[in-house]
């Protein structure tokens, strides 16, 4: 997760600090919550203002919604984690494909990593048969 | 002018009643449930029945109910403003020629690579009974032609797969045979709209995984079939496939999800067909009593929707 907020923030300029990625993935895990309600969580341990100051950093990077409850207000995250992934991907790589001087460079980049990335997966699977087959043969043998 | 007013009401009526039910398919697909126990075979038939299902209930309503019912309930004698009607109605005939086209051009495009392919292509023995080719040049294996299909074997994949992996990688592509999943796909074809695509990827998918099952007898065909796939997937794809055939790798669908999927194997998986047709014949009877019970009311109504159309 840590990569993918890495990922984003310098896809997108907008730089995510660790408690504002801390109090994200609170808010993903709880669905919407208010500062006291997350400092009940005890995940964090941080004071009740600076959460308050963070949630109020993050509505304005537009990573929240809001709604007021009485005296507090009601965040929850505009995006799911999934689709911030997703955005932080899709940024990535166009930023990643306008970076080089030869358009095609980049491209070369991205497919080599992807083929890298397919032959590991494929030696993975690999071994996953052979390590099924072997205990095949060995329950035959008992 | 009786015959050519009832043909265009009748191609209006087919394409508006295509349109408004393959609009509710496209947004309705996906809360499709599947029980857990559903074979592949299964999920597959059902979601090819789904994206056929607009052409199928258009076709029906129009042949059985609103060509009679204006044959029997429309005036010979009246004249109708004929604008509106022949107007949709050539609209329609526009839709079919595109349709037609459309499969025509896929048909000769896959003829003209097939045969490419086939020329200088040996007879392989691959210890099935269906006509098998060795080939150059063509995906690692795939099956081709609608009427008449045969497997087709790339050298490459000669080389790599030993003996019982062939075997079993072509007894895929006879489970595709089985199924007739080219002849569907040319159906598909035929019946175009515009958001079916997920649809069509996930009857694919779900194609794939009942061929699997197909292909599988116990588990060290299921470890054969997993090691083929894995040795194939590393084999770059000549170019993309055409219309009509169906590939063992490249198509939707992840090669991990299926290598996994093969190696949770076991032999409760492999359970008999159940005979489901004796349900059919009862059924297909209560359609028709139900039809003739109620068919000069339904006629009557047909009749007031199409006059309401065309107006």
């Amino acid at each position: 997760m840590k990569r993918v907020f890495t990922f984003f923030g310098a896809a997108s300029g907008t730089h995510l600090g660790p408690l504002e990625q801390q109090v994200l993935e609170a808010l993903w895990s709880r669905g919407n919550a208010t500062v006291r309600e997350l400092l009940e969580d005890k995940n964090i341990t941080q004071a009740y203002t600076t959460v308050m100051t963070t949630l109020d950093r993050l509505y304005k990077k537009k990573f929240l919604d809001r709604v007021s409850e009485g005296r507090a207000f009601r965040y929850s995250p505009r995006q799911t984690a999934e689709e911030l992934r997703q955005v932080a991907a899709v940024e990535g790589i166009r930023q990643l494909l306008g970076s080089g001087d030869a358009s095609s460079l980049p491209l070369s980049y991205l497919v080599e990593a992807l083929s890298t990335h397919d032959a590991q997966l494929l030696d993975e699977l690999q071994v996953l048969v052979e390590r099924k087959r072997r205990e095949l043969k060995k329950a035959e043998q008992e | 002018m009786f015959v050519l007013r009832g043909i265009a009401v009748s191609l209006t009526f087919f394409v508006l009643l295509y349109c408004v039910l393959s609009l509710m398919v496209v947004a309705g697909w996906r809360y499709l449930r599947f029980s857990r126990n559903a074979s592949a075979q299964r999920q597959a038939n059902l979601l090819f029945l789904a994206r056929v299902s607009p052409l199928l209930a258009s076709a029906f309503v129009t042949l059985v109910l609103v060509v009679p019912s204006f044959v029997l309930r429309e005036p010979r004698s009246i004249h109708e403003d004929m604008a509106v009607p022949l107007v949709l109605g050539i609209g329609c005939l526009l839709l079919f020629a595109l349709g037609a086209f459309r499969v025509v051009a896929a048909l000769a495009r896959t003829s003209r690579v097939v045969a490419n392919w086939l020329k200088g292509a040996d007879a392989l023995d691959a210890g099935v009974t269906a006509p098998t080719f060795r080939a150059n040049g063509t995906p690692p294996l795939t099956l081709v032609g609608v009427c008449s299909p045969r497997v087709l074997v790339s050298e490459a994949t000669v080389a790599l797969l030993n003996r019982d992996e062939l075997r079993v990688a072509v007894g895929h592509e006879l489970a595709h045979m089985r199924s007739r999943d080219n002849l569907k796909k040319l159906i598909l074809h035929c019946a175009p709209f515009p958001g079916m695509a997920s649809l069509e990827n996930a009857w694919q998918e779900a194609a794939e995984l009942a061929a699997d099952d197909g292909a599988v007898e116990s588990i060290c065909d299921a470890l054969d079939l997993a090691t083929a796939l894995i040795k194939l997937s590393r084999l770059m794809p000549v170019r993309s496939a055409p219309a009509f055939t169906m590939a063992l790798v490249g198509g939707p669908g992840s090669v991990r999800g299926r290598v996994e999927r093969l190696l949770a194997w076991d032999e409760s998986k492999k359970r008999p067909l159940q005979r489901r047709w004796r349900f059919v014949f009862p059924s297909f009877l209560v359609v028709i009593l139900c039809t003739v019970a109620v068919y000069g009311d339904a006629l009557t109504q047909t009749h007031r929707v199409t006059e309401w159309l065309v107006r």
